[in-house]
């Protein structure tokens, strides 16, 4: 038996596969006596009886027979004795409630100024992870004998897109909550969690009214718990459901209210008046299909042997990738100069740069001198950005340099391999260290050093045609990416552990590590009055170990009001 | 880039193993006869069609069978980034030439020619683009197109389709 809330980041928990059986187990006693709720429920629907009509989707027919029993047809099948729950939010209602017998459940929202309805059927075993709740939305309308069906429909929106909310729940539970995609969102769990790492789910956004909204989230490759909302933007209010197994396989099936606190609205870039949501293309017209990122399944994952071999074919500032197609041209300031970098709690390195291309390096003046192919480009001025991989050290390190000559100060990010869960992912560590060097004035008591002002800043990075993505740093450890649609939408989003360095005014060194997923070190210069960035990326796959270039022009998306929430203890 | 466009080519090659001979415009016998004034006329008709019907096939993605269709020895191999072809007949170089014998024409037309590039899976982010599918890149360009019109036994058939920078 695991934990409800893993102490070690969701991508490296060992979630239970749990079956059929277990699943419909669980959900038995559950789907009798309704979610559990610890806000009032709405009673107002008790004797009442409640059809509703979905286009292409179920037809329900209801009746209440009490604030938690209610019996339901779906089509033309029997009534079926279910327990459920309720939570009015204004004047939009939200019903929820599972199917006894089965692995299928409803979640239903009533806008009763419009009589629109938007129900989410939801069931589990829809996937190979059988755990991982599955949805499918259908909109429809409450049926009136005598009264024509409304016309109109509600709709997937980008208008949520850009928002963010510290939402506290009636359960205790904290969360930054950030809808920076149409299609995805990312969480930081402030109390189930210890709030330092953020995550990503699919998320669906539905517009009931410019101030009411209908937001869901998958927490895919995770527990695969489904959560669903209804979000009042005025009252800074959301009222909603959860239903999922947690990571001790715990059924979590429960209403909650919620009080929000409003974070900010970021940009975005969608062309002016297009207000489409679902901006990810269904793979397929198959009940609730939708494209889910899922890199913890897609990646290559090698063993320490395999990462060794790999480590051998070095693949070193080759070729251009699509990550710098706006790459900025290298600079060969650095050859014929020599120096030493002095790194707090790590290695002196020594420094032999014989060309443009090609440095020597020794570590804490020992040992014979290595040759390596490196690479450098300037910042702001007095800066540089260098890099390369120490060949033969036993985890196939790499350092990333920012060389800071008005202040004889460096910090190297440094990567390495072997990391204890996939060999071939990078990890990495920040060294702080100063530059001995001739004519280099050097404060040996003075450091680059960490900072928060990045933290809640969203910046658009457009690598080369048709690949342009968003940063959202939205923990003082976590950078999470978003992949724009052609219409400029936020569609699939990740994120990782990230590092943030401040060099000196508007220059930041930035890393994030892409865990799970794919197991590269991004590493980049942000350059704030350029909008510009000099990076290195740092991979090793089965091809080989890569350094290559990483160049982007940005743009300043906004920020979100998140100091107060950072962890950094 | 649309998932329209994927399902027309993915059509094309479900389709693609009936590719027939290539296509020939057949000519009234007056036009064949040739040379008169009528029969020019005719021939401009027929070749129109047979222009149309090769920039049909390009545009719905049915780039082999818009190959077929080109029947001299050298001709051009269609560029696969192409997805779609809009020709300008109203601009200057919208000539068609037909030789004096009767039996070649050639064609200038301007064009915006759409194309569609895979990116590159060499990156993570590249490979989420792909996963949602977005992993393409238009872009337009304006060029010549430049069509060799022969005429066979049987009709106006195409030999060769040139895109050249304007």
């Amino acid at each position: 038996m695991g934990t409800p809330y893993p102490d070690v980041p969701l991508y490296r928990y060992p979630y239970t596969k749990l079956t059929e059986q277990q699943i419909l187990a669980r959900l038995t006693p559950k789907a009798k006596a309704g979610p559990e709720s610890q806000s009032a429920r709405y009673d107002g629907l008790v004797g009442q009886s409640l059809r509703i009509v979905t286009d292409g989707g179920p037809t329900l027919s209801y009746r209440f027979r009490s604030p938690t029993q209610l019996a339901v047809s779906e089509g033309e099948g029997r009534p079926i004795e279910a327990g459920y729950g309720a939570l009015l939010q204004d004047h939009v209602l939200l019903i929820t409630h599972l199917i006894p017998g089965t692995q299928r459940g409803y979640v239903v929202t009533i806008d009763q100024k419009t009589r629109l309805v938007t129900v989410f059927d939801l069931w589990f075993s829809g996937y190979q992870d059988k755990r991982e709740a599955m949805r499918a939305i259908f909109f429809g309308y409450v049926d009136q004998p005598g009264s024509k069906p409304p016309a109109a429909r509600q709709a997937t929106t980008n208008r949520m897109e850009g928002k963010a909310f510290h939402w506290t729940q009636d359960t205790g539970a904290e969360t930054l909550e950030f809808y920076a995609s149409a299609a995805y969102s990312h969480f930081v769990e402030l109390t189930r969690l210890d709030g330092k790492q953020g995550y990503c789910g699919p998320s669906d956004y539905v517009r009931i009214s410019e101030e009411l909204y209908i937001v869901t989230r998958t927490e895919c490759e995770f527990s695969g718990i489904f959560t669903a909302y209804i979000v009042d933007l005025h009252r800074q209010e959301q009222a909603g459901m959860r239903l999922g197994f947690n990571g001790a396989d715990e059924l979590e099936y429960y209403l909650f209210r919620g009080k929000g606190e409003w974070l900010g609205q970021i940009a975005q870039f969608e062309p002016f008046g297009d207000v489409s949501g679902s901006p990810v293309a269904r793979p397929d017209d198959s009940k609730g299909a939708r494209r889910v990122y899922r890199p913890i399944h897609t990646m290559s994952k090698l063993t320490k042997e395999e990462t060794a071999r790999a480590a051998q074919k070095l693949k070193i500032f080759e070729a251009r990738t699509s990550m710098a197609g706006n790459g900025s041209d290298p600079t060969d300031q650095l050859a014929g100069k020599s120096m030493v970098v002095r790194y707090d709690g790590g290695p002196a390195m020594a420094y032999q740069f014989v060309s443009g291309d090609t440095l020597r390096w020794r570590a804490n003046d020992r040992g014979d001198w290595t040759e390596a192919r490196y690479q450098a480009w300037t910042s702001m001025p007095g800066t540089i950005l260098f890099g390369h991989v120490l060949q033969n050290t036993p985890d196939h390190e790499s350092h990333m340099v920012v060389v800071d000559f008005d202040n004889g100060l460096a910090t190297c990010f440094n990567g390495f391999l072997n990391n204890p869960y996939i060999a071939n992912e990078a990890g990495a560590r920040t060294l702080f260290g100063y530059i001995e060097m001739d004519g280099v004035h050097t404060a040996k008591d003075q450091r680059h050093a960490r900072t928060d002002e990045l933290l809640g800043h969203a910046i658009s990075w457009n690598y080369s045609p048709g690949l342009t993505s968003m940063h959202l740093y939205s923990t003082p450890q976590t950078v999470s990416w978003i992949i724009f649609n052609d219409n400029g939408a936020g569609g699939m989003q990740w994120s990782g552990s990230g590092d943030f360095v401040k060099i000196r005014e508007n220059l930041y060194f930035v890393y994030w590590l892409e865990e799970a997923c794919n197991g590269s070190l991004g590493t980049i210069l942000i350059d704030m009055r350029t909008m510009h960035d000099v990076g290195i990326s740092y991979h090793c796959d089965e091809n080989g170990l890569r350094l290559s270039q990483v160049g982007a022009h940005a743009r300043h998306a906004g920020k979100f009001d998140i100091a107060r929430f950072a962890r950094t203890a | 880039m649309t998932k329209d466009l994927k399902t027309s080519r993915r059509s094309f090659l479900k389709s693609g193993a009936m590719i027939a001979a290539p296509l020939v415009v057949a000519m009234p016998a007056a036009a064949i006869a040739g040379g008169t004034r009528e029969g020019a006329g005719a021939d401009e008709q027929a070749i129109a069609r047979l222009r149309e019907r090769w920039l049909d096939h390009v545009n719905s993605g049915a780039h082999a069978e818009a190959q077929a269709m080109l029947t001299g020895r050298s001709a051009c191999r269609i560029d696969e980034n192409i997805c779609g072809i809009a020709a300008d007949y109203r601009a200057e170089a919208g000539t068609l030439t037909i030789a004096g014998d009767g039996r070649s024409a050639l064609q200038r037309v301007h064009c915006t020619v759409d194309m569609e590039t895979a990116i590159e899976k060499d990156c993570t982010l590249a490979l989420m683009a792909h996963a949602q599918g977005t992993g393409q890149v238009r872009h337009q360009e304006t060029r010549l197109l430049i069509l060799a019109f022969a005429r066979a036994d049987a009709g106006w058939v195409i030999e060769d389709a040139r895109l050249t920078a304007v």
